[in-house]
């Protein structure tokens, strides 16, 4: 499995890899993510944005556990859905599972992809080279001497 | 849950069936196509967006002061499109770091 984001310019001119994904909201209604990936992120968190549209049940965090965000520490909730990543033959890759989401606005503009989803990945990301890849299943990397 | 998310636990699937893929690739061409225009358009929309919320749908933006309006303006305005997004936009400067659990 290989899938495959970009590199985009975001709203402070700096470049930042970034994945499309649809996740899955109420009654399985698709909602466009774009989210950064963040090999420093321990957790994958939703935008308080996202989580408007989604419309799902929001479960409270669990006791001691807090989520830092840009801005410092901040508020968030936790909720179960799908993510569903572009494979490069088109179709979705679904990733099930249990994610925080943010109640700030100001606690991230972009959703983030942290690692305990990347740490299913070999991932790459290479400004040179102008790639972000994750590659699983029976897909792997090799590096060249040229 | 606490143990979901402090030791997370995912099922991940490749899907394969055919309605389920053309409709998957049809949203996120659509997705694709707005985020390209988005990338192309930033100089338009600062500084009036920074602080705000952009939606952006059927290649065009929309300001807004809170999600649901954005949201609101991406389903009254381009009901067709399976592509619209929106997210806010930080009025702060520099360099920045992302979201970490502790």
């Amino acid at each position: 499995m290989v899938i495959a984001g970009e590199w985009l310019r975001c709203a402070d001119g700096q470049t930042r890899p970034i994945v499309l994904a649809q996740v899955l909201g109420a009654g399985g209604q698709p909602t466009d993510v774009r989210f950064l990936i963040d090999s420093g992120a321990d957790a994958t968190v939703f935008s308080a944005a996202v989580l408007e549209e989604l419309h799902l049940s929001e479960l409270p965090p669990p006791p001691g556990l807090a989520l830092r965000g840009i801005s410092g520490d901040s508020s968030f909730v936790v909720i179960e859905t799908v993510i569903e990543l572009k494979r490069n033959d088109g179709g979705p890759a679904r990733i099930r599972g249990s994610f925080a989401a943010f109640t700030d606005s100001a606690a991230t503009d972009l959703s983030v992809l942290g690692r305990d989803v990347l740490d299913n990945f070999d991932v790459i990301l290479s400004r040179p080279r102008n790639e972000v890849l994750a590659l699983a299943g029976n897909h792997r990397y090799a590096i060249q001497a040229v | 849950m606490e143990q979901a998310i402090q030791q997370p636990q995912f099922t991940i699937e490749e899907v394969t069936d055919p309605a389920a893929v053309a409709r998957f690739q049809a949203a996120m061409a659509q997705f694709e196509r707005n985020s390209n225009w988005l990338q192309a358009h930033w100089e338009e929309l600062l500084p009036q967006a920074l602080g705000k919320f952009v939606a952006v749908a059927g290649a065009q933006a929309f300001l807004a002061e809170t999600p649901a309006e954005a949201w609101t303006w991406t389903k009254t305005a381009h009901p067709q499109d399976q592509g619209a997004f929106v997210e806010y936009v930080r009025p702060e400067k520099g360099p920045r770091w992302y979201g970490n659990r502790r």
